[in-house]
């Protein structure tokens, strides 16, 4: 009984209500009173009860309701992680009790929280890693450290290794990229090495991180963009100084076979020119297109550029003169130097190529020699014609000369010769006659005029005729005047007796024989041939010639009027000066012709030198005269004197001879001032200007504010 | 540049100063013929009026208006009835300023240079301006164009009217002599008996003759008829030793027949021409201070001689000018007015 704590407390209960009946009798508690204490003692049991009852319950629902929550954790995380629930409560095969339930759920939830760790772990590495990549692949140069997101609610393996899937292509995107950039940057360094540039510098310029060997490198599409860009543009520029190289090589060896240009010295390029048909890719040879090796290319270049056109200069000129060699044989007019010398100018300006113009003149040289082909017999004949020309004028100086039939050293020959001439001059008319003609059927031939030294050789002839009708008209004149004189000789005799003949000059024994050695050296001059090297002045002098028409001659022309001053002493000089004069053909008019002139219009003054020559004859001139004809004659003849050269219109005046004494007052402004003021004011006006004070200050003050105003 | 202010030098005569002072230097003076008006033109552009009144011994003068030139006005000159003032300068023009009717300054007068000189004629009523344009123009103040355009031979530095005759000073020491009954024709052209550039030209009030003043410290008095030659003479002034300076102004008492001459060494002086006197010689104003670097000249730029009442009253005015070696001008100038 005492084990059973129920029982006991049973006894005690009864014991209790027994004591409390005891009690109760002793007390004497009424009926009432009993049932009434015994009711709220069993009420108050009743109450224990139900509290206990209900706590028992409220353990029984949180007991339930642990179970509820690990199995669907436990759901959750097999769900996640894509597997089959191990544990599937069903209520039919209820196990036990809730507790032994709950006991049996708690470790399964802890393995499967542990496998979820372990997957959710591998499931971060995987993220990070692809995350890392796509960085590096995206560009984004700082690796921003941020857990990557993970999708608790998909864990599964499946995803996993979709997931590594993900991460190998990206690890090979990676290496593509890297082996990319790294060919890129062969290419590069290739380029760079031929076109001498520095690599580093031009990586850097694409992105600074390409430069460090060991460091990442920026394996971004804008850093393979930009190094395949670069890459590209070495490229065009390899491309294109490969092609100006090759140009210049090509141009090198054309100048190089233009000019013979020893093997020696083509091989210190012939690393140049063998790489002349290489193409772009085959070019690898260090600096081989640098912008130095271009530059020392070009400069190569253009030495054999000049050389080559200083020979073409050469060529042209030496052309230029074979040309101008036919033309003075030929007696044509060569091109004019001025024309020659611009196109020398403009070849070396580089305006006109020289082979242009050599190619000209070649035709024009052929052109020429054609021409002088069909001219030469004619020329012939014009030789000939001018040849016997001299020789008539030799004749006819000789025949003034009074003293010719003395006898002296070679005066035999000149008999002879003399002879000779007669004859040839007899032939003369005919000779012009057929060479006239020929020149007409040559100028019908062609069609153009016959032109010996740019005078139509028609006109020069028909000249010719004209001065030799007009000289035999005067030789008649003077036989009548030599008659009249010899008459009046006659009778002046008659009346005062014998006198010297004044056609005997005083100086007769000085006069230079000029008749015997005159006319070789004049020749030169009336060909002309002597002075072709010049040609333009000898054809301006020809011009002149025929303007002057006849009327001048050179210095020979002073000398026949010199020669025979008593036979012209008489003459009017002005007629004289009017009559058109004897002129020897084609002599070309020297600065003598005015002093000649001179000469002519003052004889008397000229008599007693008469007999010097040419060279005296101007300095004859050249002394002071007085003679107030010779000034009226000068200004007669200014017109003249226009077209002489500026020393002889010095020599021509002679007026300086005049009395410098009549005084002429430099500036005579009349004033009213006496004398002394006079003096005292005019070495005043040659001071400087005067300023007042008022106009030294004015300026000063301009002075100084005009930098303030500006 | 400060040791300048030496004050009690520049008023050693103990003089009258007209206030306020104009800014830069006084270039010419002119008294009205009928007021006590005086009119002074100067270098800062501006033409300035003070009236001068008296009370017993001291004098007071007050500044009345004052107008404005473009440009340094140099010269001016009274109506003769009072009634206005001309004044001309470096800006080419001359401008007439009705005063008393207190009108604004018309243009009056053109030139192609500045216009150095100026005077009124009275007796045919017309305004002579001389310039640097080397011409002497004549202008009827209703007028645009002038009268009369007369050529000189050379630029215009100074002139003096004193009806009817007309003396001109030129630069290269001419000096034209006119009749103005005649102003187209030179009346007589002479070289300066001065040696050196004439400086100012005052002929005599009895219009035989006048005077010349050159840069040279000297004056030549000259007479206009031939047979008053031999009174013709020069006299030096303004020297100090072996320092010559340079004669400025010229110009004659209106009563006395004496002359006053003012010179670059800041001294005035009276003198006699008939019986060669000088008549008094004032205390010299300002010597150069700073001695080396500032040789700094006074120059009295005009003087004249004005009666009210009894007493002879003298203006002079100074200008004190630093030399132009240090290229920066100090000036002062001060109207004065003292009483003899």
């Amino acid at each position: 009984m005492a084990k059973d704590p129920i029982l006991q407390v049973e006894t005690t209960c009864g014991s209790l209500l027994y004591e409390l009946q005891i009690i109760w009798d002793e007390v004497g508690e009424t009926e009432t009173d009993r049932d009434k204490m015994l009711l709220e003692l069993e009420r108050e049991c009743l109450e224990v009860y139900r509290r206990k009852v209900d706590q028992a319950n409220r353990c029984r629902a949180q007991l339930r309701q642990a179970i509820a929550d690990a199995e669907a954790e436990l759901a959750s995380i097999c769900s996640a992680m894509g597997e089959r629930p191990v544990h599937i409560r069903q209520s039919d095969q209820s196990v036990g009790s809730l507790k032994l339930e709950l006991g049996k759920i708690l470790p399964e939830l802890e393995e499967m929280q542990k496998r979820k760790m372990e997957r959710r772990n591998q499931f971060l590495l995987v993220l990070e890693e692809v995350e890392n990549i796509t960085n590096d692949i995206k560009g984004q140069g700082e690796h921003v450290l941020s857990k990557p997101p993970i999708d608790e609610t998909d864990l599964s393996m499946r995803k996993l290794e979709e997931l590594n899937c993900h991460l190998q292509a990206l690890q090979k995107e990676k290496s593509d990229r890297v082996e990319t950039i790294r060919k890129h940057l062969c290419t590069l360094y290739s380029h760079c090495s031929v076109l001498g540039m520095d690599f580093n510098e031009v990586v850097s310029q694409v992105n600074p991180t390409l430069t460090d060997p060991e460091g990442p490198r920026s394996l971004s599409d804008h850093t393979i963009d930009n190094l395949d860009a670069a890459v590209q543009k070495l490229r065009e520029v390899k491309i294109q100084r490969m092609q100006k190289l090759q140009d210049l090589a090509t141009t090198m060896l054309e100048l190089w076979n233009l000019m013979d240009t020893p093997i020696e010295e083509q091989q210190e390029y012939q690393h140049i020119t063998c790489n002349i048909a290489a193409s772009e890719h085959e070019i690898t040879q260090a600096n081989s297109l640098s912008e130095d090796f271009i530059k020392y290319v070009e400069a190569e270049v253009v030495r054999l550029g000049e050389v080559k056109a200083s020979k073409m200069k050469e060529l042209v000129v030496k052309k230029r003169s074979e040309l101008e060699e036919i033309c003075r044989k030929t007696h044509m007019l060569p091109v004019s130097d001025s024309a020659m010398d611009q196109t020398i100018v403009a070849i070396e300006s580089g305006i006109v190529d020289a082979t242009l113009v050599l190619e000209h003149l070649e035709q024009h040289i052929s052109k020429v020699k054609e021409e002088a082909l069909s001219r030469k017999e004619i020329l012939e004949k014009v030789e000939k014609w001018l040849s016997a020309c001299d020789e008539e004028s030799w004749l006819e100086e000789y025949n003034r000369d009074d003293n010719r039939y003395n006898a002296g050293r070679g005066a035999h020959l000149t008999l002879k010769r003399a002879e000779k001439a007669r004859n040839l001059v007899n032939k003369l008319p005919v000779m012009v006659e057929a060479l006239a003609s020929k020149t007409i059927v040559w100028e019908r031939e062609k069609g153009i005029e016959f032109l010996y030294d740019g005078i139509r050789l028609l006109s020069m002839l028909e000249e010719y005729n004209l001065l030799r009708q007009e000289r035999e008209e005067e030789h008649r004149r003077q036989r009548d005047h030599k008659k009249l004189q010899g008459q009046l000789i006659a009778e002046q005799e008659a009346l005062y007796g014998s006198k010297p003949s004044p056609s005997k000059p005083l100086g007769g024994k000085k006069a230079p024989r000029m008749s015997t050695g005159g006319t070789a050296t004049n020749r030169r001059l009336s060909l002309g041939a002597g002075m072709h090297q010049t040609p333009k002045p000898n054809k301006k002098a020809d011009q002149r010639q025929v303007q002057v028409d006849g009327a001048l001659s050179t210095g020979r022309r002073g000398l026949d009027v010199a020669g025979l001053p008593s036979r012209k002493q008489s003459m009017n000089p002005c007629e004289q000066l009017q009559s058109p004069l004897v002129r020897k053909p084609f002599s070309p008019i020297s600065t003598t012709v005015v002093a000649s002139k001179a000469n002519i219009a003052t004889p008397q003054q000229l008599v007693p030198n008469s007999k010097s020559n040419a060279v005296n004859e101007i300095s004859s001139f050249a002394t002071p005269v007085k003679n107030n004809n010779i000034i009226k004659k000068l200004e007669e003849e200014k017109m003249m004197m226009m077209m002489q050269t500026p020393k002889n219109v010095a020599s021509m005046i002679p007026i300086p001879s005049t009395p410098a004494t009549i005084s002429v007052p430099m500036q005579t402004a009349p004033t009213p001032l006496n004398n002394n003021n006079n003096a005292r004011f005019l070495p005043e006006k040659a001071e400087v200007i005067e300023y007042s004070f008022e106009e030294r200050r004015l300026a000063f003050m301009l002075q100084s504010e005009s930098p303030i105003h500006v | 540049m400060a040791t300048f202010g030496a004050t009690t030098n520049t008023n050693p005569n103990k003089s009258f100063e007209v206030t306020p002072s104009p800014a830069d230097s006084i270039s010419s003076l002119s008294f009205s013929p009928r007021a006590d008006i005086l009119v002074a033109t100067s270098w800062d552009n501006q033409v300035r009026c003070w009236e001068i009144s008296r009370s017993g011994n001291s004098l007071a003068s007050a500044p009345k208006a004052s107008i404005s030139h473009d440009q340094p006005v140099l010269c001016s000159a009274w109506k003769d009835d009072g009634t206005a003032v001309f004044s001309g300068g470096c800006d080419k023009q001359a401008k007439m300023w009705p005063l008393l009717s207190g009108g604004q300054p018309v243009t009056v007068a053109m030139h192609d240079a500045p216009i150095v000189d100026m005077a009124w004629i009275p007796g045919m009523n017309l305004l002579v301006t001389g310039s640097w344009d080397k011409t002497l123009r004549y202008w009827d103040t209703r007028q645009q164009t002038p009268v009369h355009t007369q050529q000189l031979p050379d630029k215009c530095y100074a002139l003096s009217v004193k009806h009817p005759l007309m003396v001109v000073g030129t630069a290269d020491r001419n000096l034209i002599v006119f009749n103005l009954q005649n102003p187209q024709t030179e009346f007589k052209r002479i070289v300066s008996p001065l040696k050196y550039q004439t400086r100012c030209v005052t002929a005599f009030p009895d219009q035989q003759g006048f005077l010349v003043g050159s840069i040279e410290g000297r004056v030549g008095v000259h007479h206009l008829d031939d047979s008053q030659q031999n009174k013709n003479f020069t006299f030096k002034c303004h020297r100090d030793g072996n320092e010559i300076y340079s004669v400025n102004a010229l110009n004659f008492h209106p009563v006395q027949g004496t002359f006053a001459t003012a010179g670059s060494d800041g001294a005035f002086n009276f003198w006699d021409k008939d019986s060669k006197q000088r008549l008094k010689a004032m205390s010299r104003c300002s010597q150069p201070i700073p001695a080396v670097r500032l040789t700094m000249m006074g120059r009295y730029m005009h003087m004249r001689r004005a009666m009210t009442g009894a007493k002879v009253q003298r203006i002079t005015t100074r200008q004190l000018l630093k030399a132009a070696s240090s290229c920066t001008c100090h000036r002062k100038a001060r109207s004065r007015r003292s009483q003899e």
